[in-house]
Parts: C-alpha cells; structure tokens; sequence
C-alpha cells in the first residue's frame, strides 16, 4: 500500500467509526425515549 | 482488638481453611507447574531461550496463579454466604483486607518457592543475588495480594466474578509484572545493583494498593 | 436530563461537525506534507487529537467518579458522566492505537513498537474495557457506581505507574530511537494550526458525544427502574412476570 493507501484508511476508519457510533447513540436514545414515553 | 490482632484472626482462619482444604498446594500449584512445562512446548527448549526468559515466564506463571489464589479466597466465603458474617463480625473491614490479602500472599510466596525451584530445574537458571531478588519477590508479592484481594471483594457478590476478576486485575498489576521480571533478570544475569530500582517500584506498588484495599475494602464489602 | 442545554448541545454537535470538515480540508489538503514523512503523515492529525481524547475521557471518567465517592457530591450524575465518558474513552482509545498503527507502518515499517506511550496506552484501552465489562454487570444503581467508581480510580493512579515503569524499561532496553512519529515531525505554520485545530475539534465531538451518550444513560436508568417497579407491582398483585429486559438479578425476592 502506497503512503496515500495508509492515509485513507485512517480517515475512513476515523470517519466511520465516529459516524457509526453517533448513529448508534441516535438509535438507542430514540428507542429508550419511546419505550420510556410508553410507560 | 487492635486492626494487626484482628488482620491475624482473619488471615488465621483463611490459612486454616487451606490447611484443611489443601486447594492451593494441591490445585492451584500444579496449576502453576503446568504453566511452566506449557511454557518449554510454546518456545524452543534449546536452553539458551528459556534460561534468558525464565525470569518473565515465572512471574507470568505467578500472575496466572494469583488469580485463582484470589478466586478462591473469595470463593470460600462465597460458598457460604459466609460475606454477611463478615461484614457483621464487628471487625474493622481495613483489618478483614489486612488478613486476607495477607493470607493469599501467605500462599502466593509458598507458591513462588515452589516455582523458583520449577524454573530453576526446568530452565536452568541459577538463582544469585538472593537479596534483591527476594526484596522484589516479596514486595511484588505484597502489591499482587493486596490488588488482588481488592478486585476479589469488588467482585464478591457477583455471578461473573471469575471471568470479571482477570479482565479487571491484569491489566492493573502489569507494572508489577514488568519491575519483577525486570528485577528478576537484573539479580540474575545482569548487574545486581541494576534490580533496585525496580523493587522500589513494586514497593510504591505494594504500599499504595495495602492503602486502596484498606480504604475501599470496607464500602466495597457492603455490596458483596 | 441532559449535560448541556438543549440548544447549547445542538451547537457544540454542529460545532463538532463543522470542525471535523475543516480539519479534513486542511489535514488531507491545506497541510503540506512532511519533508521527511511524506503525506503518511497526515494520519497524525486523527492520531494525536484521538490520543488527547482517550486521555481527557479517562481523566474525566477519574474525576466524576471521585466526586461520586465523596459524599458531599454524590450524585448519579457523577456516575453516569463516568460510565458515559468511559465508553467514549474506549472508542477513542482503540482509534488512537489503530491510527497509531496505519501511521507508523509507512514511516517506521512496523505495525507496532514497544514504547512508554503505545504502550500505556494499550493497557489503557484494557483498563477501559474492563470498566465497561463491571459496568455491564447487572446491579442496583448505587451498588455499581460505587464499584465503577472504585476500579476507575485505582485505574486512573495505575496509569503513571505503567508508563514511568515502562518508559524506564524501554529507555535502559533500547538502542534504537524513541518511536514517536509525532516527535520527528517538522511541525510548523499551516501543520501546527491543522494539529491543534484537530485537537479542538476532536474534544467538540467528545463533548457533544458525552452528552448524548449520558442522555442516553439517564434514559436507561429511568427505563430500568420504571421496569423494576413494573415487576414489583405485578408480583405484588400476584400475576406472572414477565422476563425483565437484561437482567440476570432483578434484586427482589
């Protein structure tokens, strides 16, 4: 892998994982809210 | 009672329960022999590898073995519901951490005798500079008891006690790990003066996990 | 509920988001690259605002659970605040090591070194990780935070330990040069600005993630109580109960 090869990596992986853990953290919290408007 | 009468009576009892039980002598120290022959399959046992990383595989081995030397000082109070009488007894809960740390160091030092003449034989290491070699052992003996016994109760009451203790106290003692090997070679192989250094950092070690099992013991023992 | 206001949060989140985009445009373009590192070097503008977090998260992880501890602060805020940090903490954690490690393999060669700071905070990302393992486990509000509390902060003193003891044994071990990429780089004008920008805006995103993510906690935490009750009072009424969610104790008998 060239040094390009590297960077892009990182970034996508820095990228990926923080949109995948704020998309997770969306998820959750509008469960919890609907589960908890339930009650 | 002052808090050493009652450290004894705990750690009184804990080594008697061993005494009549026999589990370290007879689990938990063929447990940490087996961990050294396992050691002579995984690497080459052309001497010249395994006489320079004795030192490692002993403490490693140790380490492994302080595990489940902690598991069962817990586990026998465990069996039993026996927590609530502790907690009960009106003993000063820094006293109760005081003796149960102690006898489980009790046990690990009889353990690592009997492995430093394993590794001795196995690896053909020869064991000179017997002062800061035992200085660290005891000190890095002290810091494992003393961490140990404080994730042991923070873990008492739980079902996942045994797989949680591992995860939660190897990664605290790797220090004590690294200065004992480190220690370790240095009295054997290299300049004995060189070890010092490193049993000052497995002393900082002991005296500041002895302070957190006292301190955190007692809230700790509430929730077991 | 929340940490911050609700509009102060949306802000921050836009903030983080708007900071992101800008340190990708001068991280991947405005930055020149590194007279001896070549564009390999880019990387560290993820890596060391993501090394800054890990420890900030651990710090704050620390801090929450010694005012939780004390009893003049008690408070569940504290305790969810740590929990909440603690999970960023490993995220960015595990970031910082794996950047770590697409850096270093075009520079150096290697994937991995055994110096003091890869090192610590390696054992770091296993002294988060097995936070989160107590945390998990199923417990009384109270009971947990004091446990979580207690492994944080003989966690947070361990951590010094590890790296003087490691720093010392890789400074009498080793011949080679302290593997450190971020030392070796020419770091001047447009490459410091882009470094510091990422380091402020990585801690936007930690904080606007905090913030949701002990929102979230508080909503659990009012969720399993509002279940517990639940069981209560229908155990007490005499009907079955139904399976609680997670729970291996339920703690009533």
């Amino acid at each position: 892998m060239s040094d390009v090869g590297y960077v892009v990596a990182g970034w996508s992986i820095t990228g990926a994982v923080l949109l995948g853990y704020w998309l997770w953290l969306v998820r959750r919290t509008r469960r919890a809210e609907r589960l908890d408007g339930d009650a | 009672m002052n808090v050493l009468q009652e450290a004894g009576l705990v750690a009184g009892k804990d080594l008697r329960i061993e005494r009549r039980s026999r589990v370290t002598l007879q689990q938990i120290l063929p447990f940490g022999g087996i961990v050294l022959l396992l050691f002579a399959f995984a690497l080459d046992p052309d001497r010249g590898v395994l006489r320079r990383v004795a030192p490692g595989l002993f403490w490693v081995a140790v380490l492994l073995a302080a595990l489940l030397a902690v598991s069962r000082a817990f586990a026998i109070e465990a069996e039993h519901g026996a927590h609530d009488g502790l907690r009960l007894s009106g003993l000063d809960p820094a006293a109760i951490f005081l003796g149960k740390a102690g006898a489980v160091a009790v046990q690990l030092a009889v353990l690592e005798g009997l492995l430093a003449v394993g590794v001795v034989v196995l690896f053909d290491v020869t064991l000179a500079s017997i002062g800061p070699l035992l200085l660290a052992t005891v000190a890095a003996t002290v810091g494992l008891a003393a961490t140990g016994t404080l994730y042991g109760v923070l873990a008492a009451g739980l079902r996942v006690r045994e797989t949680l203790v591992p995860v939660l106290l190897l990664p605290v003692v790797s220090p004590v790990l690294l200065a004992a090997t480190r220690a370790w070679e240095a009295a054997i192989d290299g300049v004995p003066g060189d070890a010092w250094p490193w049993v000052g950092v497995l002393a900082v070690f002991a005296a500041l996990s002895v302070g957190a099992g006292m301190l955190a013991f007692g809230p700790l023992l509430e929730e077991a | 509920m929340t940490l911050l206001k609700p509009a102060m949060g949306r802000a921050i989140g836009w903030a983080a988001l708007g900071a992101l985009v800008v340190l990708a445009l001068f991280g991947l373009w405005g930055a020149p690259p590194d007279a001896v590192q070549g564009d390999a070097q880019r990387l560290m503008y993820l890596h060391v605002p993501a090394a800054w977090v890990a420890y900030l998260a651990f710090g704050v992880t620390a801090a929450a659970s010694g005012l939780w501890l004390w009893p003049r602060t008690r408070s569940m805020v504290w305790d969810r605040i740590a929990g909440a940090s603690a999970e960023l903490g490993v995220v960015f954690t595990a970031l910082t090591l794996v950047l770590g490690s697409l850096w270093g393999r075009p520079v150096w060669g290697v994937w991995w070194a055994w110096d003091a700071r890869l090192v610590t905070t390696a054992v770091l990302l296993f002294l988060y990780l097995g936070y989160l393992a107590l945390r998990r486990v199923p417990a009384a509000p109270e009971a947990r935070a004091k446990r979580c509390a207690i492994a944080a902060l003989v966690a947070f003193v361990d951590v010094p330990i590890v790296h003087f003891s490691v720093t010392w044994w890789r400074t009498l071990h080793q011949d080679a040069t302290v593997f450190d990429p971020a030392l070796k780089a020419h770091i001047h004008g447009v490459m410091a600005f882009t470094l510091w920008f990422g380091v402020l805006a990585f801690t936007l995103v930690y904080v606007s993630l905090l913030d949701r993510r002990y929102r979230l906690a508080a909503l659990e935490e009012d969720l399993d109580a509002r279940e517990l009750e639940q069981a209560i009072a229908e155990r007490v009424a005499g009907a079955g109960t139904p399976a609680p969610r997670d729970r291996e104790e339920v703690g009533v008998v």
